[in-house]
């Protein structure tokens, strides 16, 4: 058992909570302001086709990231326009969201590249210079930028949420769309920006698979993880901080699972489908509310009254 | 008449049409500055419309705004308060789970991704709390304050945005007396600051105790500006009397004045109540070891300051909640424990305080709603099949003998005004005689017409051998409907007041804890 909790360990666990917690911060934006965004999964999967495609096309990983982000806010515009516009149920237009996706994707890769093509990916980065800092040097040298992105983040989405005008009126937003309507608040733009913007953060985690992690894409290739960083998102409160905590968990668990594949445990061979399981078991706990009372934003996915 | 003092806000020839009914048809309105001017009618007749337009929050059809002599045209409440225009709504705009600060902080300028001027706010926010005698905690979820100290917390919000023109939807209908008169007191010093104040109302008595003009209108339509008293502080002009029948039209319902007590059918008690304790859930104060018998043909009232323990009291009547301790026996059968849909079919009804949360799906049709709890026990059906006939049929009972004004009973709920929805809620909890009524603050929010209706319904129901139990934060509806008043105070029954005692400063005083087991 010893071999099996070494440094290899928790960088693979970075690695593989990186899109879980990447997604779950355009969550919390998403729902934050009221909005329910089961629609991650579909932005994510797009983020990937389109950032990895757009990578073959264009000859460079970064630009294939931006062109991924900008089909993410798309999608975002989407969401935003079918719930905010139309008033259509969040959780439909999600599904929506996720459907085209899971079609669109496909249906493009099958008419346009017979055999998919590696891109040119998102090289790691090798910060040579934390090498000699014990434990850190260890865990994010030679890592990919994305990673480190997703460590910087939640802190900075956490300082917009709490220690801003823009995320006060975001929390009102998701709390009471009437009331913040009182307050002066432009309800209907907040919720446009931060569906966008989390349409963006999903695709970014998109683009994260298909231009760093392989540099090619497959079908399906999102694979449940939208889902599970809107776990993550529940399971930290509609925190940044929180959430991010939550996909780290949830990282490691996938990261634990993968090492002990074929390994023995009391003498006893762990069969990997109940570690394979293990993610979404504690997933379903989540959901359920064992990890004490998550309370969400008072006016999520709810419509407004007509007047 | 005092016409020295400029017009500050100007309404002319305002139209609003929701559907198939004219809120507003040609309203005109001019209201001087340094001034009180009241809006009074029925329910329906479209003050709060006026109001809310006033505020931005929806344009009118037709018409024109002028704010100091400059034509506005405010595209949504922001714009308003930036004009100078603030408004304190019925149901207040404070969002429960921000903070004190964070609340006032909302919608105030700033860059959008600048640091939160939290500082300067408090700063100022500390300052004007000390002028209107706010004591709150800045940090503590704006949802934990008392009523009164959340509509302090609306008044500062506005004056920290400066706001000259201040309008008042129905500012005391869930206040505590004294806290009512310390308002008022609040209002003359902002009209000494020579700030103007626009007051929707239905009590009169506040009309003619601190208004200067008054605009009544009915049915969207103004039927009377006129002054209210020479000069602020002089006597009022004019008299409740007159201005009732303004208000209700030739041929309308005037207010009451008391109804007569009723008479105990029975010496066995229909409700009793032992040692009842219930853990807080909607207030800070839960119910502790409360006792009491409420007897056929009578009307108990409970009064206490909001948050003294009525949530509890009427959670555990109702079977919403099971106490911690104590006993509840309906006609000596314990039902301590029973379920809501047992007590319903022994003939418990609610009449919820909150209607939108507990009465009623607004979605729903108005025959829908008037079945709503009763569909097991009112032969509206079986577990298969619904009677939409019986539940229409049902529904024009309740909307000829309430006299309710809906377009038919297939209309949706949510197109009844807050007035009529109630009367629906009413009406079903007492078209067949309850054994036993929970009411909670039944005539929030209604007209005197509506309200007289509704105390004639319960005293009626009463007399046809029902029980009733109303809770109110109003006690000169406790004083008119109940027989008995029993008060809390933080969680306990502290007294039960009937016969000679049953008066309104004897109740107001126990009510903040004055007199008699108070403290103990």
């Amino acid at each position: 058992m010893g071999e099996v909790f070494d440094i290899e360990l928790f960088r693979s666990a970075l690695r593989l909570a990186t899109p879980l917690a990447l997604a779950a911060m355009g969550g919390i934006l998403s729902e934050r302001s009221g909005v329910v965004n089961i629609g991650l999964e579909g932005q994510m999967l797009m983020g990937a086709f389109v950032g990895w495609a757009a990578a073959v096309a264009l000859g460079s990983g970064w630009l294939g990231v931006l062109c991924g982000v900008a089909a993410g806010v798309l999608l975002g515009f989407l969401h935003a326009l079918l719930t905010q516009r139309f008033r259509a149920d969040h959780v439909v237009s999600g599904m929506a969201v996720n459907l085209l996706s899971a079609g669109l994707t496909v249906f493009l890769l099958r008419r346009f590249f017979e055999r998919p093509p590696s891109a040119s990916g998102v090289p790691n980065w090798s910060l040579q210079w934390l090498q000699p800092i014990p434990l850190l040097g260890g865990l994010l040298s030679n890592q990919s930028p994305f990673v480190l992105l997703m460590l910087v983040l939640p802190f900075a989405l956490h300082g917009l949420l709490y220690h801003t005008m823009w995320g006060l009126r975001v929390r009102a937003a998701g709390e009471s769309a009437r009331k913040s309507r009182l307050a002066g608040i432009n309800v209907v733009s907040i919720r446009y920006r931060c569906v966008m913007l989390s349409g963006a953060l999903a695709a970014l985690a998109g683009t994260y698979l298909s231009l760093s992690q392989l540099n090619v894409f497959t079908e399906g290739m999102s694979a449940g993880k939208g889902f599970i960083a809107l776990a993550a998102v529940i399971f930290g409160r509609w925190t940044p901080l929180g959430a991010t905590a939550a996909a780290l968990g949830f990282g490691f668990l996938d990261a634990l699972q993968q090492r002990l594949q074929g390994e023995t445990l009391f003498g006893m061979r762990v069969p990997s489908e109940l570690l394979l399981s293990l993610p979404y078991l504690l997933t379903i706990v989540a959901l359920a509310g064992l990890v004490g009372r998550s309370t969400p934003p008072e006016d999520l996915g709810r419509q407004e009254e007509g007047e | 008449m005092n016409d020295s003092r400029p017009v500050v806000v100007h309404m002319e020839d305002i139209c609003k049409r929701f559907g198939a009914v004219q809120a507003n048809n040609h309203i005109s309105l001019s209201v001087r500055q340094g001034t009180v001017h009241a809006i009074v009618g029925e329910n329906g007749a479209g003050k709060t419309t006026l109001m809310n337009i006033l505020y931005g929050v929806f344009p009118p059809d037709s018409g024109t705004v002028t704010l100091y002599g400059q034509p506005v045209r405010f595209r949504s409440p922001a714009e308003a308060l930036q004009a100078g225009v603030g408004m304190v709504s019925q149901h207040y705009a404070l969002i429960p789970r921000l903070s004190v600060l964070e609340n006032l902080m909302l919608g105030g300028e700033g860059a959008s991704f600048a640091p939160l001027p939290r500082a300067q706010v408090l700063a100022r926010a500390q300052e004007l709390a000390r002028v209107i005698g706010l004591q709150a905690d800045w940090d503590a979820p704006a949802g934990t304050l008392s009523v009164s100290q959340q509509q302090k917390v609306e008044i500062l919000k506005l004056l920290l945005r400066d706001a000259r023109v201040l309008i008042f939807d129905e500012p005391t209908a869930v206040l505590p007396p004294a806290d009512a008169e310390s308002f008022f007191a609040l209002l003359h010093r902002f009209t000494e600051e020579g700030r103007t104040v626009l007051l929707v109302t239905h009590k009169l008595q506040e009309v003619l105790a601190h208004a200067d003009e008054v605009t009544v209108l009915r049915a969207g339509e103004v039927v009377a500006t006129m002054p209210v008293r020479e000069s602020p502080g002089a006597p009022p002009q004019i008299d409740a009397r007159t201005l009732a029948r303004l208000i209700v039209g030739e041929g309308g319902v005037l207010p009451e004045e008391e109804l007569l007590l009723g008479k105990r059918l029975d010496d066995k008690p229909r409700l009793r109540v032992e040692g009842l304790t219930v853990p807080p859930i909607r207030s800070r104060a839960g119910l502790k070891e409360v006792s009491f018998e409420v007897y056929p043909g009578e009307v108990f009232g409970i009064a206490g300051v909001d948050g003294s323990g009525q949530a509890e009291l009427i959670d555990a009547l109702v079977g919403l909640v099971s106490p911690a301790r104590g006993r509840i026996w309906l006609n000596g059968e314990d039902i301590t424990h029973a379920l809501p849909s047992v007590r319903l079919r022994k003939g418990v009804r609610y009449i919820a305080e909150d209607r939108h949360l507990r009465g009623a799906i607004l979605g729903w049709s108005v025959a829908e709603n008037s079945a709503l709890g009763l569909h097991r026990q009112g032969g509206f059906g079986s577990a298969l099949s619904l009677s939409f006939a019986r539940m229409k049929e049902f529904a024009q009972r309740i909307i000829a003998r309430f006299a309710v004004r809906a377009p038919s009973a297939d209309a949706p709920f949510s197109a009844l005004s807050g007035g009529n929805q109630q009367k629906i809620v009413v009406g079903r909890a007492l078209m067949d005689t309850p054994a036993l009524l929970i009411a909670g603050q039944p005539t929030r929010g209604l007209d005197a017409a509506s309200t007289r209706a509704v105390h004639h319904a319960i005293r009626e129901a009463c007399r046809q051998g029902a029980a009733a139990l109303v809770v109110s934060f109003d006690l000169d509806e406790l004083l008119t409907l109940c027989d008995r008043v029993g008060v809390l105070f933080d969680g306990k029954l502290v007294d039960i007041v009937e016969g000679e005692r049953r008066r309104r400063e004897e109740i107001g005083a126990l009510m903040v804890g004055a007199v008699k087991g108070g403290g103990a």
